[in-house]
C-alpha cells in the first residue's frame, strides 16, 4: 500500500510568486496513496529538510515526491534527507516546478494546474518505484593532466605531492606554456622565467609524475574512477634516452629561418630546435614540415653531427595506454590575430604587434634580449601606443565577453617600455580600466602616476602608415569625443583571448561542455567552478576562460584538490540507475531471446552474454547480461529490445507507462481531484 | 522584378535596410503595404554597383577586356557601400576587398592605402563645404602619397565631392591633387573598348589625361574574355 508525502516548495518566489502552492499542496493531498502533502517556503533548507524527514518517520512514508527545482540542483540533497530517515533515496523523486513550470509560464491558473499534473505524474512513478542499492566500483589513484602550462603544472604537483601518481600530457616540446613566454608578470613585475622554470624543473623531476611532452590524448574511455586514455606520444624522430640535449644539431641545421613559435614569430629557429633554452625536458625535436629531410629527402646533418648518434628520422608516433581515475583539463587559450581587425593591419605592418610579440620584445630572453627594437629595422620605438580590448568587449567583432587579464598586461607593457626607454611616449587607448585583483588598481595608477603612460578612453578606429610612421586614428571620449592622431613607431595590440585550437575536438573526445567561445565549461558557474558536468573531469586556467596566472593557480589547486578528494576513497558509489535483463521463473527464466541486438548498439560495451544451466552443467539458454561497472544507462539497449526484456533501474517500462497515463487519465473533473 | 541595380551607395544602404527592417516586422509590412495600396514581398535582391559588374559585366561571355586597365588605382569605397555590415553583409566593413579583386581583373592595380572607407564629408557639399573639402582632401592626399594615379569610386556622392569640389580642396590643403576621380563603371567601360568621349570621361572637373596618355604607350594585349583574366587572375 502506497504510502507517498508530496512536499511542495516556494523555492522562495522563483515558484511561489507564480504557481499557488497551497492550492498544490492541498489538490495533491487528494491523490489515491498520496497520506501527506505539504508546502514550505525552502524545502532544501535544514528546517525544510527536516520536514522530510520528520514525515516519513511518523507518517511511515514509503515514497516522497518533492516538487522544487531540477533534480540537477537537488536531488542529492532530498535523497540524502530521504536516507537519513531511513527510506531508500532512491524512493524519493522530484517534480520540476521551477524551470519546467514557474519560469517559463505566466501566473495564473494554468500553471498551478500544469503544477498540479507535474506532482501527480510523479506520484505515480514514485508508487512503482523499488528500493535501489548504489554501485560500488573501485578508484585508480593516477591522475591524468592535460596541459603544461602553469595551471598543469600547478595541479600536478599539487596532486602528486598529495601522494598520487600524475600522468601530464603536454602538446608541444616543452612544457612551460604561455607563461614561460612572458618578460615580467603583474602586479609585482617578477621575473615570468624566474618564478616558473623552477615549477617546471620541479614537474620533471618530481618522482610521481610521468611527463609526456610532444604528445596528445588520443581518445578516453570509462568513467570516473575508472578512464582508460591513450596518449599520442608523437614522434620527436630522436631516441630521448640516448639524447643529452648538447645542442649541436640545432646549432649545424642548414634551415634556420623558421618562424620562432617561443618569440610569437619574431625570431627565427631551426628545423631541429629546443623551442627556448630552460625547456623541460631540453631535448630537441625535428620540425618535419619544414626540415629539409622530409620535405626534399636529403640533408641528414644533424644525425651526422650527434655525438650520441640519437636521431631516429623512421621513428613512429607511440601510443601510450594508461589507467587514470581523474583528469584536470588545463589546455589554456590563446590570442586572436590576422585578418580580424583589418583597421589596425596586423600582418600588414611589422610594426604592429600583439601582447605576445610585446612580451618577447620585452623579454631578455627574446629576440633583441629585452632591448626595447621595434620589428621592422630595429630603432627604438619613440613612441608606442597599446590598444586594450583589439577585438574583446566587441559584438560586431564576435567577442562579446571581456578577455580580463588585457587591463592589467597592457598597463605593465606600458610601463615596461617606459622603463626601457625613458624618454619614450606611451599612449594606451582604452574603454573602461577593469583592475579588480589584489594590488591591481594600484599598479595602474602606478604606471598612469609614477610612469606618465598616456591613458586615451577612446577606440582607435584605423591605424595606416605614413612616411614610415603608423598613424593611430582614434577618439578621446573623455574630451568630447575629440579625434585624436598619433604617429606611433610602434602599436601594441591586446587582442581578445579566444579558447586554444582544438578545445572543441578535445571536448568532445572527454565529453564535457563548452559555451559558444569554446571554452571548456563549469559545472556550476559559482558553485562548481573547477568540475565539468562530467564526473571526474576538472578544469584549471584559461581553458574555462581567459584568467591570469594568480587565478589560473588558484584554480589549478582548486582541481588538484578535487582529485586529491576524489582519490581518498578506496571505492565510489555509483547510482545504480543502469539497465538489466529480466528473469523469470523457469522453464522461461528469460524473455530475453539472445538476439543480442542490445550487444552491437551499446556504446559502452557493458552487455556480455550469460549461459544458463541446469545444475549438471547442460546449457538452457544464452541471454544477455549488463556489465554494472561499464553501464552508463544510456537506454540505447532498451529502445532497441525486441522483447522488451532489458529496463532501467528507476526508469521502467512500467514506471514511465504509469507516468504517461497519469497525465492521459486526468479528466477535466478531476483537475483538482 | 527579381534584381534592382542601385549604383548610388547612400540608396543602396537605405534600400537594404529598409528591405531588412520589412522582412523582419511583418506589421511594419503591412502598414507600408497599406500606405502604398500595393503588395509589399520584399523579394527583390538589391544588387550595389560592383556586384553588378562582378556578375552581369565581368563574367559574361560576351563583354571582353580590349585595353587593360593598367594603371596603378586607389579603390573608394566611401562609407556607406559596407555599411551597416550586420545588413549588407557584403564586404568587411573596415577593410573590403570586392572593389580591388574587380580590378585588378580588368588589368589595374590596386594600391592598399587607408581611406577606402572614410567619409568624403557626403551631404555636407551643400551645407559645409568646408567640412568636405578637410574629409575628401584627407583621401586624396593619401591615395596620391601612395602613388595612386586615379581613385575609383563606387559611389555618385564621393564622386561628385572628389571631382567637382577639388578647387576647395586643393586651397584647403595647400597643394594640388592632380589625381582623377573616375567612377567604376568608366574605368571598366574602358577596358571593354568603349571610346573616352561614350563614357563621359572629358566631362570631368578634374580632367583625366595622365591615366589616358599612360595607357596610349601600355602594349595592346590582345582582347580576351573577362572572365578569363578573372580566371588568370586567381591563379596568379
Amino acid at each position: 500500500m502506497a504510502r507517498i508525502g508530496v512536499f511542495i516548495c516556494h523555492c522562495g518566489e522563483n515558484i511561489g510568486a507564480t504557481v499557488d502552492c497551497t492550492k498544490v499542496a492541498e489538490t495533491c493531498g487528494k491523490i489515491p496513496g498520496v497520506v501527506h502533502s505539504v508546502d514550505y517556503k525552502y524545502m532544501c533548507s535544514d528546517p525544510g529538510q527536516n520536514m522530510i524527514k520528520d514525515a516519513i518517520r511518523e507518517k511511515k512514508l514509503n515514497g516522497v515526491v518533492v516538487a522544487a527545482c531540477s533534480p540537477r540542483m537537488h536531488e542529492p540533497t532530498f535523497r540524502r534527507a530521504a536516507a537519513e530517515a531511513g527510506l531508500n533515496p532512491f524512493l524519493c523523486e522530484m517534480a520540476n516546478l521551477r524551470e519546467h513550470c514557474s519560469w517559463v509560464h505566466e501566473k495564473g491558473d494554468t500553471t498551478t494546474d500544469k503544477a498540479i499534473d507535474l506532482v501527480r505524474i510523479l506520484v505515480e512513478k514514485v508508487k512503482r518505484n523499488k528500493p535501489l542499492l548504489p554501485i560500488k566500483v573501485p578508484v585508480t589513484k593516477t591522475a591524468l593532466v592535460l596541459g603544461g602550462g602553469i595551471a598543469g603544472i600547478q595541479a600536478s604537483l599539487d596532486i602528486a605531492n598529495a601522494g598520487h601518481k600524475v600522468i601530464l600530457v603536454e602538446r608541444e616540446p616543452s612544457i612551460g606554456g604561455h607563461m614561460s613566454q612572458l618578460s615580467e608578470t603583474f602586479p609585482t613585475l617578477d621575473c615570468s622565467q624566474c618564478i616558473l622554470t623552477p615549477r617546471m624543473v620541479e614537474v620533471a623531476q618530481h618522482p610521481n609524475i610521468t611527463l609526456y611532452t610532444y604528445s596528445e590524448l588520443e581518445s578516453l574511455e570509462g568513467f570516473i574512477g575508472n578512464f582508460k586514455v591513450k596518449i599520442r606520444k608523437k614522434s620527436r624522430s630522436l631516441d630521448e634516452k640516448l639524447c643529452t640535449g648538447c645542442g649541436l644539431c640545432t646549432t649545424k641545421c642548414p634551415n634556420k629561418r623558421i618562424p620562432n613559435e617561443f618569440d610569437a614569430g619574431l625570431g627565427m629557429r631551426p628545423a631541429i630546435y629546443v623551442p627556448f633554452p630552460q625547456a623541460v625536458p631540453n631535448k630537441p625535436v625535428i620540425d618535419k614540415v619544414n626540415c629539409t629531410y622530409y620535405t626534399k629527402g636529403k640533408c641528414k646533418l644533424c644525425e651526422k653531427i650527434c655525438p650520441r648518434n640519437a636521431i631516429r628520422y623512421d621513428q613512429p608516433d607511440e601510443i601510450v595506454e594508461a589507467e587514470v581515475g581523474g583528469i584536470v583539463i588545463a589546455t589554456g587559450f590563446d590570442v586572436l590575430n590576422s585578418d580580424f581587425f583589418p583597421e589596425y593591419g596586423y600582418g600588414k605592418y611589422k610594426d604592429v604587434v600583439n601582447g605576445f610579440q610585446f612580451e618577447r620584445l620585452a623579454s631578455a630572453s627574446g629576440p633583441t634580449l629585452g632591448e626595447m627594437k621595434r620589428p621592422s629595422d630595429g630603432k627604438t620605438p619613440e613612441t608606442v601606443v597599446f590598444i586594450a580590448c583589439a577585438g574583446s568587449r566587441d559584438p560586431a567583432k564576435g567577442i562579446e565577453y571581456c578577455s580580463k587579464i588585457c587591463c592589467m598586461y597592457t598597463a605593465k607593457h606600458a610601463m615596461l617600455y617606459r622603463h626601457k626607454v625613458h624618454h619614450g611616449k606611451a599612449y594606451v587607448f582604452y574603454m573602461d580600466i577593469r583592475a579588480g585583483g589584489k594590488m591591481y588598481e594600484e599598479f595602474v595608477r602606478r604606471a598612469i602616476e609614477e610612469d606618465g603612460v598616456n591613458y586615451v578612453r577612446g577606440r582607435v578606429s584605423r591605424i595606416y602608415e605614413k612616411n614610415g610612421k603608423l598613424i593611430v586614428m582614434g577618439a578621446d571620449t573623455l574630451l568630447g569625443a575629440q579625434p585624436v592622431e598619433i604617429e606611433a613607431d610602434m602599436v601594441v595590440l591586446a587582442t581578445a583571448g579566444v579558447a586554444n585550437d582544438g578545445a572543441e575536438e578535445l571536448a568532445q573526445k572527454l565529453h564535457v561542455s563548452y559555451d559558444a567561445y569554446k571554452f571548456f565549461t563549469e559545472a556550476h558557474p559559482k558553485l562548481r567552478p573547477v568540475e565539468t558536468n562530467t564526473a571526474g573531469i576538472f578544469l584549471a586556467g584559461a581553458c574555462q576562460a581567459p584568467k591570469d596566472i594568480p587565478e589560473s593557480v588558484a584554480q589549478a589547486s582548486g582541481a588538484a584538490s578535487k582529485v586529491a578528494g576524489l582519490f581518498s576513497q578506496d571505492e565510489l558509489t555509483r547510482e545504480p540507475l543502469i539497465a538489466v535483463v529480466n528473469r523469470t521463473a523457469p522453464p522461461q527464466y528469460s524473455t530475453c531471446v539472445g538476439c543480442f541486438l542490445c550487444q552491437t548498439s551499446c556504446p559502452y560495451q557493458a552487455i556480455e552474454k550469460e549461459e544458463i544451466r541446469t545444475k549438471d552443467g547442460k546449457l538452457i539458454k544464452t541471454v544477455a547480461k549488463v556489465n554494472p561497472g561499464l553501464c552508463q544507462g544510456c537506454g540505447t539497449c532498451v529502445a532497441l529490445c525486441r522483447s522488451k526484456s532489458i529496463d532501467i533501474e528507476g526508469y521502467t517500462h512500467n514506471q514511465v507507462y504509469a507516468e504517461v497515463m497519469a497525465l492521459l487519465n486526468r479528466s477535466e473533473d478531476n483537475v483538482n481531484i | 522584378m527579381k534584381e534592382l541595380l542601385v549604383p548610388c551607395a547612400a540608396c543602396y544602404s537605405r534600400l537594404c535596410v529598409t528591405a531588412a527592417e520589412l522582412k523582419e516586422n511583418p506589421e511594419l509590412r503591412k502598414k507600408i503595404a497599406g500606405v502604398i495600396e500595393m503588395e509589399l514581398e520584399c523579394s527583390t535582391k538589391i544588387l550595389n554597383i560592383i556586384e553588378f559588374l562582378d556578375r552581369w559585366v565581368l563574367n559574361s561571355e560576351e563583354m571582353k577586356i580590349r585595353a587593360p586597365f593598367n594603371h596603378k588605382v586607389a579603390c573608394y569605397y566611401g562609407c556607406l557601400l559596407v555599411r551597416p555590415p550586420k545588413i549588407l553583409n557584403f564586404d568587411r566593413a573596415e577593410d573590403p576587398m570586392t572593389m580591388d579583386k574587380l580590378m585588378s581583373r580588368i588589368g589595374a592595380e590596386p594600391i592598399d592605402w587607408a581611406f577606402k572607407t572614410e567619409c568624403c564629408g557626403a551631404g555636407f557639399s551643400v551645407s559645409r563645404t568646408d567640412l568636405v573639402a578637410k574629409l575628401s582632401g584627407k583621401i586624396l592626399e593619401d591615395a596620391e602619397d601612395r602613388g595612386a594615379e586615379a581613385v575609383i569610386v563606387a559611389c555618385p556622392m564621393c564622386h561628385s565631392n572628389l571631382d567637382m569640389r577639388r578647387a576647395q580642396i586643393n586651397k584647403q590643403a595647400g597643394r594640388k591633387f592632380s589625381l582623377p576621380a573616375i567612377y567604376i563603371t568608366q574605368a571598366v567601360g574602358s577596358a571593354l573598348g568603349i571610346p573616352d568621349k561614350k563614357l563621359g570621361m572629358k566631362r570631368h572637373f578634374v580632367p583625366v589625361k595622365l591615366s589616358m596618355t599612360k595607357k596610349k604607350n601600355a602594349p595592346a594585349k590582345a582582347a580576351v574574355p573577362a572572365a578569363q583574366t578573372a580566371e588568370k587572375q586567381m591563379e596568379a
